[in-house]
């Protein structure tokens, strides 16, 4: 054992830690938690010095290491765009202009299905060379943790990997859709889009139209954990509800319903709990990726595309039903709102890590405990952030 | 008539005495002709259990008389080699070591070196080096003049006790360097086996963990687990973080060779994360067998959860007792009596005759209703 201690690898596992999630029900409790939370405050000062900036995808995509906005759907439709392009052109005459606007949004819809496809096409084929999985991944991330910690110094550059890379390699299977969706397409031509609004999962994720968003967001809103207690700070995936587990892999589009009843019936659910893990551990790769983009030490701000930080936000269910998050991110305020979010969940899930540059830190499982449910999807805050915290974290 | 009983006394105790200095018949101590062939077979020895098993017994002869026994042409050094490493193989997988198999080995290891076998000259001049002060100068020399030789001739076994001496004296870059000479000169056998598992320790110290765990996996692949037990563990500590199932089969391998941290490591496993207390339990008390303090805490923590009081009770109890004995134990101890404050007050509380007296005071004797044999069902 002196082989394993010397390295301070025989972990001592953090089930009995005990962490307090961030106060934002006022201006004072929220300066306590930007002092008890190094993360936190650091994120906080690199927001307000502008360093974390949100840019609204237009034509082209921001091409940085976080950003594959092109593989995800478009949050909004420009209809008053075109609307008005349309009433102020005297070129058309009136009796053709609502012909002329319905025309130019099925073209615009039609073009986005375009883009849509060609960029799934190229992602599948861009991320071919991906050669890690899940688990290697996260051993791969943690291994150098490790190295990091003993010799004191950075060591995740070893990782040849980007952001952008990963999110390329999650979405890659949406190319299966394809040769569905074309099909689709050939048969219905114009009513494709009707089909594709009555059945989203047609037509791959980057075409769904931005009105779809919400209705998809509500069905995944429910959670495996509800709440996160201080007492209990560590659930391990075995300790879960099993009918919160089949609800949450269905809704997720994870496991398909059908399989998910004969492992329902069976009461066997060890390969469900495994698809929970590895969901667990697709989100926590994408944080630790996430997180060491925005602590780079860079003088150009870190710019994440608004379809990112949608996706970001959705797929750590940092949101509550009824929320439409492409709205959200249209609204400045509201952008804000989604942003800290972000960072809020990010602070208390990272914070005396090492990822969060702490040579001296712990590693993610050391602080939490291996897979912990407990903090699977939680916000970091005492409640979920909404416009109205603004004043009390002082924006 | 007293002098002639305590003269029978004498003698016979003399008899006693002679009786236990001799040695017993080889084939009494000698383990069974099936494992003996098997080994053999892995060893992929020229000759077979019927050509080697009078060498042996010769040898073993040859013990008490101290005369040199003749070896016939036909059995070559490495034969030699191989009958010694069957008997170390014995030892290994029994986890016993005979006396007197131990000094047959000692005798194969003499008789093999002087035949010229160059493995057999290589342990025996490490052997020297490794206690320089309990030797004369002239062998310590004569042993330094001989490895050299053999190092010049790329012998493999030197190259590796070389860096085993190293790694003995917690120089682990010269280790490095030796055990990587000795995988270019084989990579593919049971020792180049062991070498990685050296080396993927030496990787884990430094720590360059991508290079320790490939290490591991090789070691795994070539050596038999009764060897590469550590590699193992270590496996499935890296492992633990990130693939729970492949580290629980790599620490439960390491268990069923009798590593002592795996006991500790499954039962908290199953008990923190699959939530498995009875197995949790089992686990925890093979580790107790072997006085693992934290497995008797585990222990405690299991009986708890399944609301076993009364083995709950016991364990404290034998904590207590360890406690009294060891300082290191009694600093656990008190923690872990802080920590349970109410568990332990509740099993203080606990009787186990509780029940039986409740029972006993509920049925009066005189009052009880005896139910005949036929009709045990009371129908």
């Amino acid at each position: 054992m002196t082989v394993a201690n010397r390295v301070g690898y025989i972990v001592k596992r953090g089930y009995s830690t005990q962490r307090t999630p961030i106060d934002i029900s006022s201006n004072s409790a929220f300066k306590e938690s930007l002092a008890s939370n190094a993360l936190l405050n650091r994120l906080y000062q690199l927001n307000q010095n502008g360093k974390i900036a949100i840019k609204v995808y237009s034509d082209k995509c921001p091409e940085t290491n976080l950003n594959v906005s092109a593989t995800l759907p478009v949050t909004h439709i420009p209809t008053t765009k075109i609307t008005d392009a349309v009433k102020q052109d005297d070129s058309i005459s009136n009796w053709r202009k609502p012909l002329v606007k319905w025309f130019r949004l099925g073209k615009f819809v039609l073009g986005m299905y375009k883009v849509g496809v060609k960029s799934t096409w190229s992602t599948y084929f861009d991320s071919k060379g991906f050669k890690y999985t899940v688990n290697e991944l996260t051993k791969l991330i943690e291994f150098k943790e490790i190295e990091s910690r003993v010799l004191k110094q950075n060591k995740f550059d070893e990782i040849d990997l980007t952001r952008k890379q990963y999110l390329q390699w999650l979405r890659r299977k949406e190319f299966w859709k394809i040769p569905r969706f074309l099909i689709a397409f050939i048969m219905f031509e114009e009513v494709t889009p009707l089909l594709c609004y009555i059945f989203p999962s047609l037509s791959p994720w980057n075409c769904l139209m931005p009105g779809l968003y919400r209705r998809i967001s509500d069905s995944r809103s429910k959670k495996l954990v509800d709440n996160f207690e201080i007492e209990k700070s560590y659930i391990s995936p075995y300790e879960l509800d099993k009918t919160a587990v089949s609800q949450f892999l269905t809704k997720q589009n994870i496991m398909p319903s059908w399989r998910m009843g004969i492992y329902n019936i069976t009461k066997e659910f060890k390969i469900p709990l495994l698809k929970v893990v590895e969901t667990n551990q697709k989100i926590m790769i994408d944080d630790w990726l996430l997180l060491r983009e925005l602590l780079r030490d860079s003088e150009e701000p870190t710019i994440l595309s608004d379809r990112e930080l949608v996706d970001a936000i959705a797929r750590r269910q940092l949101y509550q039903k009824g929320e439409d998050l492409n709205k959200m991110v249209e609204n400045i305020e509201q952008q804000k709102v989604l942003k800290l979010r972000l960072l809020l969940y990010l602070s208390f899930k990272f914070e005396g890590t090492v990822a969060a540059d702490i040579f001296g830190g712990k590693l993610l499982a050391e602080r939490w405990g291996v897979n912990n449910m407990a903090i699977f999807n939680f916000p970091g805050s005492n409640e979920l952030l909404k416009a109205e915290h603004l004043k009390n974290i002082g924006l | 008539m007293l002098g002639f009983r305590s003269c029978i006394l004498v003698s016979s105790r003399r008899l006693i005495s002679s009786l236990a200095n001799k040695r017993p018949p080889l084939h009494e101590i000698f383990p069974q002709k099936k494992m003996v062939s098997r080994i053999l077979f892995e060893l992929d020895s020229r000759l077979a259990y019927n050509k080697l098993y009078p060498m042996y017994e010769k040898l073993y002869e040859g013990l008490d008389t101290g005369n040199d026994v003749d070896i016939p042409n036909s059995i070559k050094g490495k034969d030699l080699m191989i009958m010694k490493k069957v008997l170390e193989k014995v030892r290994h997988k029994t986890k016993a070591i005979n006396k007197n198999l131990l000094a047959l080995e000692n005798v194969l290891l003499d008789r093999a070196a002087e035949i010229g076998d160059n493995d057999a000259i290589s342990l025996l001049c490490f052997d020297v080096l490794k206690d320089p002060d309990s030797n004369t100068e002239d062998d310590v020399s004569h042993a330094k003049k001989l490895i050299k030789n053999l190092y010049q001739m790329n012998h493999p076994l030197t190259v590796k006790l070389t860096a085993d001496i190293a790694l003995k004296n917690h120089d682990d870059a010269t280790a490095e360097v030796y055990y990587m000479k000795f995988l270019d000169l084989q990579n593919d056998t049971f020792l180049a086996g062991e070498v990685y598992g050296q080396l993927g320790q030496i990787h884990f110290r430094k720590p360059n963990l991508i290079e320790a765990e490939k290490c591991f996996l090789k070691s795994i692949k070539l050596c038999p687990i009764d060897y590469s037990v550590r590699s193992y563990f270590l496996l499935g500590q890296m492992y633990v973080n990130n693939d729970i199932f492949k580290a629980r089969y790599l620490i439960e391998s390491s268990a069923t060779q009798g590593f002592k941290e795996s006991f500790r490591t499954l039962g908290l496993l199953e008990m923190n994360y699959f939530k498995n207390y009875p197995k949790a339990q089992e686990w925890f008390k093979l580790g107790m067998e072997l006085y693992d303090t934290e497995c008797f805490v585990g222990y405690f923590d299991c009986t708890m959860k399944n609301n076993e009081l009364l083995l709950a009770k016991r364990c404290y109890e034998s904590m207590e007792k360890l406690a009294e004995n060891n300082q290191d134990v009694n600093r656990l101890f008190e923690d872990f009596s802080s920590h349970r404050a109410s568990d332990i007050q509740k099993i203080k509380e606990y009787s186990p005759n509780a029940s039986i007296n409740t029972w006993q005071s509920l049925t009066p004797g005189d009052t009880t209703v005896k139910v005949s044999k036929s009709n045990t069902w009371n129908l």
